[in-house]
């Protein structure tokens, strides 16, 4: 049975929108965003290798995702077309290497890639980029991105803001620690019938372990991770939509998620859109399907990892 | 450190304010709802402001002069900071909060004061999260509390309260301060209470 809506949150909702409407006014003044923001963008579509299946909708998530950022003052900073449907291992971290002497203190770097995931027998995860290849007839992981191959280059950037945003399957393996938990199980679609429970009952579970990372203290510059997946779940690209699902209802929130009125769509508020469409358009459909060939249903649940801070994206 | 700094303020709360013995002895229940004003701070960002509010009730032990153990319940919500010229922000969070605290009443309508005033320290500890995600954490604070007490004795009433908190959660650090109504359930009469008076 699938979870019954709480008839009253949609008030407490609006109620806690008005609140926090007023306050900001009071709290904040006109401001502009002055700092420069560079985007990578990149959509792998066509793959080389032919035991990889090329997709059908990431090109067009890279062209609408780019389009999105420069409207809304990002600067486009890959060196390579991102139309192609292609993208190389060694094509994102140059690019990530180039930006290492543009960016300053202020500047926010926010990498998306739209593709293929993969997990192996072992639990580790990757991304896939179309120049892929396989040894001994399996996937070769040096050809492969990994979390830390991407977060540790990412590291190297020398501003306070760096965003990773991933539309593949699995991706939720990339979210990185911060002290927090995610209460969702990895694999949501076996509990997407509400068997899951309440996030801070969850919590409880895990208190003291929490409690103790209440008193440490995490690099500020731990990349905002936002991922369309759980790391044990399938992530979707549909017709309907003309991108994936995830990334569709993420641009989505570039017009219709401002949640608070500021003018202004943070990462947060377009995590919380596109998850709240997801749920209410994807997964209310395919919640029932089971994949037999991944062993997951086809329902799925964006992750969003646990900074403290924010960014302002559209 | 920070453990250090409580129970320095904690000494200096129950030191520095002398307790009048004729408030009234027994348990209390009260509740309580203020607006609240956050700062924080991850040591890279500027510190920016949140708005906010709590809705909490609490049960406490009068004895003479003293509140000597205070249990107090609260749900709170803070919404996102303002935004940075760099474009940055801090997260909304809500959870609930277990506080436990002591404190003195410096002064008590029972003996004539136009009010009464407690002063209480204590800690909190609570389970929050980031609102429409499913990433939970846990927080804990420092909380000092100055409340203006303008109960009838014996009856119950209203009384303001002044709550501040300095917050430790996970990549940040918060200073909460509100300034809220609370209502004071009538004190049950008890045993204790013959202790008023004090040698007439």
């Amino acid at each position: 049975m699938r979870r019954p809506k709480k008839p009253g949150t949609r008030l407490s909702r609006l109620l806690l929108l008005a609140i926090h409407g007023s306050l900001f006014t009071l709290l904040s003044c006109s401001f502009e965003i002055t700092a420069t923001r560079y985007a990578l963008v990149y959509g792998a579509q066509n793959y080389d290798h032919p035991g990889i299946n090329d997709l059908t909708y990431t090109g067009s998530d890279a062209v609408d995702m780019a389009a999105s950022l420069e409207i809304t003052g990002w600067m486009l900073a890959m060196q390579a077309p991102y139309s192609a449907g292609t993208v190389a291992k060694q094509e994102v971290f140059d690019d990530i290497d180039a930006l290492v002497d543009s960016v300053d203190p202020d500047s926010s770097v926010v990498i998306y890639f739209s593709g293929h995931g993969v997990q192996f027998s072992d639990g580790s995860i990757y991304i896939i980029p179309t120049d892929a290849y396989y040894t001994s007839g399996t996937l070769d992981t040096n050809s492969l991105i990994s979390p830390a191959d991407l977060l540790q280059r990412m590291d190297a950037l020398p501003c306070r803001n760096r965003i990773l945003i991933l539309d593949t399957c699995y991706s939720g393996g990339f979210v990185t620690d911060t002290g927090t938990l995610d209460t969702a199980p990895q694999n949501y679609g076996v509990y997407d019938d509400g068997t899951g429970g309440s996030a801070l009952l969850a919590a409880l579970g895990s208190y003291s372990e929490l409690l103790s990372s209440a008193f440490q203290s995490y690099n500020p510059r731990t990349p905002i991770v936002v991922t369309a997946a759980g790391s044990e779940e399938l992530s979707y690209e549909s017709e309907t939509y003309g991108n994936g699902v995830f990334t569709y209802f993420f641009l989505e929130a570039a017009t219709m998620g401002d949640l608070d009125g500021n003018g202004f769509v943070t990462i947060q508020e377009a995590y919380r859109y596109a998850r709240e469409r997801i749920e209410k358009y994807w997964n209310f459909s395919n919640f029932v399907y089971y994949e037999a060939s991944s062993g997951t249903y086809a329902d799925y649940l964006p992750r969003i990892s646990g900074n403290a801070r924010d960014v302002v994206i559209f | 450190m920070y453990r250090r700094l409580l129970t320095a303020a904690l000494l200096a709360i129950l030191l520095v304010a002398p307790p009048y013995v004729g408030a009234q002895a027994g348990l209390h229940f009260d509740v309580s709802a203020a607006p609240l004003v956050v700062l924080s701070g991850d040591g890279l960002a500027p510190v920016l402001a949140h708005g906010g509010f709590s809705l909490a009730g609490g049960t406490e032990l009068r004895s003479g002069g003293w509140i000597p153990a205070r249990v107090q319940l609260e749900y709170y919500h803070v919404f996102p900071s303002a935004i940075s010229p760099a474009g940055d922000l801090y997260r909304s969070w809500a959870g609930w909060d277990l506080a436990l605290a002591a404190g003195a009443v410096l002064l008590s309508r029972e003996d004539g004061a136009p009010f009464g005033l407690d002063l209480l320290g204590g800690v909190s500890f609570g389970a929050a999260r980031y609102p429409g995600t499913t990433v939970a954490f846990a927080t804990f604070s420092g909380d000092l509390s100055l409340r203006a007490d303008f109960s009838i004795p014996g009856s119950g009433g209203w009384r303001a309260v002044l709550p501040l908190s300095y917050i430790l959660r996970p990549g940040a650090r918060s200073f909460s301060a509100g300034l809220g109504i609370g209502w004071l359930h009538p004190p049950r009469r008890g045993a204790a209470a013959a202790e008023r008076g004090g040698g007439g």
